[in-house]
């Protein structure tokens, strides 16, 4: 009976994990590459190559590669701040990091539209200054920076939790200039943590709809997003181009995963 | 290169953890600041390294004063209990950090820091990582590494804690001959007595911001300045109690010689070495062995005498003759040291 159930459970183990996968990430991945392919290849290539897809895709990896410079950014301060600062209320400032993960995104938008929109005192006053906000770029990168940082921040805190000053204070006795010891003691062990956040970072960002629909203004050309751009040909019954511009979509966010993870830690072995 | 202090004081919030610290160390000497935990020895060896800033005093180094200088122009090599290598680094480049800091060329640097590492004996493990090292493998790289750009001054703050005792006492005697070779000036932080007695040639005994005793280490085991120092060093008895009209102190169960004439009925502290009583097997004697428990050449003995816990140490031949639950005779040989009681 024991011993039945011993060999048992690992094989229900590895044929649920086998069903999850299959049903819920390669089934669905095979579908829209197949229903891509159903124009053929010159069909799906002139889908995504046509100006307002072109455009939509170009837009969302640019400002996605802007995004996550940012994040590493404030998210390497952030992580630093949580870590070695003695912050009051710490564990508020600590929940507060994770709000964007329990936010709907579209809500964070509307948050966005409310406080800079051309109504609002602050965004009437920065459009007085020519500084457009809402529906325009420089609100989506805010809007996408509020979703991913906390991909850098939780990647980044936990090797810089290990990070001992001692070895910062070793360096300084050995002669080390802050800038150096930045450079060659504190950001190398932290750069695999940094890749990881980044790639996460990246990968959402692409693929960030609700706050983009709220808040981009959804101009074709101008500030139409690929995942939203998705919407528009899903809505308008072309769903073979749809599922073309799907899969760069994907097809990107999954090169910028498998890069990352290539990103080795060769003296973690312990 | 000597090094001095004068009357350094640091307090960290409320807490004043130096208060009134001065040093100074000889060129090429070795001193142990020896202390419990908390007691601000290890802040005192910060402060002299530059890792921290006194409140108030002076840190004189080969004669210059050097308390506007930070931690990265005194160079001085420090060495921290748990090793602190730089963990993406293979051992060699931990090694050579401080060289290629100091635009020693990488080939120079390389080649200086390899036969460091065959000095310390871990040649052949330059291209391990310091995560692949045992803990007594890894602090040798630290040392290793401190030594590298050939500091005048060696600072090292509890370098063995971290270590089994087996290991800390090989390094422990390792480390002077190192000192013997190398001649740096040297101070070692550590809250061992042991370390601390057998590895310096001075000890300073540190407690609560304060230098109980400065000295060399017989003078710290057998002439120790305060009741304190007197309690830390050794395996220590202490027994309270009032001199008779024969002038002994009466205490613990035992009557004890006390230096000089003391009054009839001054209540006094005495503290007795383990080793300083002697117990003999007496059918008649007022103490119970309580356990015997045998180390090198000696037994160490715990009983109890007239209510009192005591502990001793003797040769083991003697140590033959007491047996758990065995009547024993229990004497101080030579007078006690004894301390005031304050009310």
């Amino acid at each position: 009976m024991s011993a039945s159930r011993a060999v048992w459970a690992p094989r229900l183990m590895r044929g649920s994990f086998g069903v999850w996968i299959c049903a819920l990430v390669a089934l669905p991945m095979i579908a829209v590459i197949a229903r891509a392919a159903e124009g053929g290849l010159g069909g799906a290539w002139e889908a995504i190559t046509r100006p307002a897809a072109a455009h939509a895709l170009g837009l969302s990896f640019g400002l996605s590669l802007l995004v996550v410079g940012i994040d590493l950014v404030f998210g390497l301060a952030t992580a630093w701040a949580l870590v070695r600062w003695e912050i009051p209320g710490r564990r508020l400032v600590n929940a507060l990091v994770d709000l964007p993960f329990a936010v709907p995104t579209l809500v964070a938008g509307i948050l966005l539209v409310v406080m800079l929109g051309p109504q609002s005192t602050l965004g009437g006053a920065l459009a007085d200054v020519g500084v457009d906000v809402i529906y325009a770029w420089p609100g989506m990168v805010l809007a996408l920076c509020f979703v991913t940082l906390p991909f850098v921040v939780r990647a980044v805190e936990p090797v810089l939790e290990e990070l001992d000053p001692a070895e910062e204070e070793a360096a300084r006795t050995l002669g080390a200039s802050e800038a150096l010891i930045v450079r060659q003691v504190l950001l190398p062990p932290l750069f695999p943590a940094l890749a990881v956040g980044a790639g996460q970072s990246f990968a959402r960002a692409i693929g960030e709809f609700g706050a983009m629909a709220v808040l981009s203004g959804n101009v074709p050309r101008e500030t139409l997003v690929g995942s939203v751009y998705v919407l528009g040909e899903v809505e308008a019954g072309d769903s073979v181009e749809a599922a073309a511009v799907s899969v760069v979509l994907l097809v990107v966010s999954i090169i910028a995963q498998l890069v990352v993870s290539r990103v080795n830690q060769p003296w973690g072995r312990s | 290169m000597g090094i001095v202090a004068k009357n350094l004081h640091k307090q960290f919030g409320e807490t004043r953890v130096i208060r009134g610290v001065s040093l100074s160390v000889e060129p090429g000497e070795m001193v142990s600041l020896l202390g419990p935990s908390g007691g601000g020895k290890s802040t005192v060896l910060r402060i002299l390294a530059g890792l921290e800033r006194a409140d108030a005093g002076e840190v004189w180094l080969d004669g210059q004063r050097v308390d506007h200088l930070d931690a990265a122009s005194r160079g001085v090599g420090f060495v921290f209990q748990h090793y602190a290598l730089f963990r993406h680094m293979r051992v060699v480049d931990n090694v050579a950090f401080g060289l290629k800091v100091r635009k020693v060329n990488p080939d120079e640097a390389r080649r200086r820091a390899e036969a460091l590492l065959a000095r310390v004996g871990l040649g052949g493990l330059s291209e391990r990582w310091p995560d692949e090292l045992s803990g007594g493998q890894r602090q040798r790289v630290a040392l290793a590494r401190a030594l590298a750009p050939a500091p005048r001054v060696l600072l090292l703050d509890e370098p063995f804690g971290a270590l089994d005792a087996r290991v800390r006492a090989d390094l422990r005697e390792w480390l002077r001959r190192l000192h013997d070779e190398v001649g740096a000036t040297t101070v070692l932080v550590t809250h061992d007595q042991e370390e601390a007695l057998s590895v310096s040639d001075r000890v300073v005994l540190v407690r609560d911001g304060l230098i109980e005793q400065d000295g060399s280490p017989a003078e710290i085991v057998d002439s120790p300045r305060t009741e304190f120092v007197a309690r830390f060093v050794g395996e220590v008895n202490v027994v309270e109690g009032v001199v008779d009209a024969e002038g002994l102190l009466v205490a613990g169960g035992l009557r004890l010689r006390v230096p000089g004439a003391v009054k009839a009925g001054t209540r006094l502290r005495a503290v007795l070495r383990s080793h300083e009583l002697q117990v003999l097997a007496d059918p008649a004697g007022r103490g119970v062995v309580r356990r015997v428990v045998p180390l090198d050449d000696r037994a160490r003995v715990e009983l109890t005498l007239d209510g009192a816990s005591l502990v001793a140490r003797v040769p083991r031949a003697e140590a033959q003759a007491l047996h758990v639950g065995s009547a024993v005779g229990v004497a101080s040989q030579g007078p006690a040291r004894v301390w005031a009681i304050e009310a």
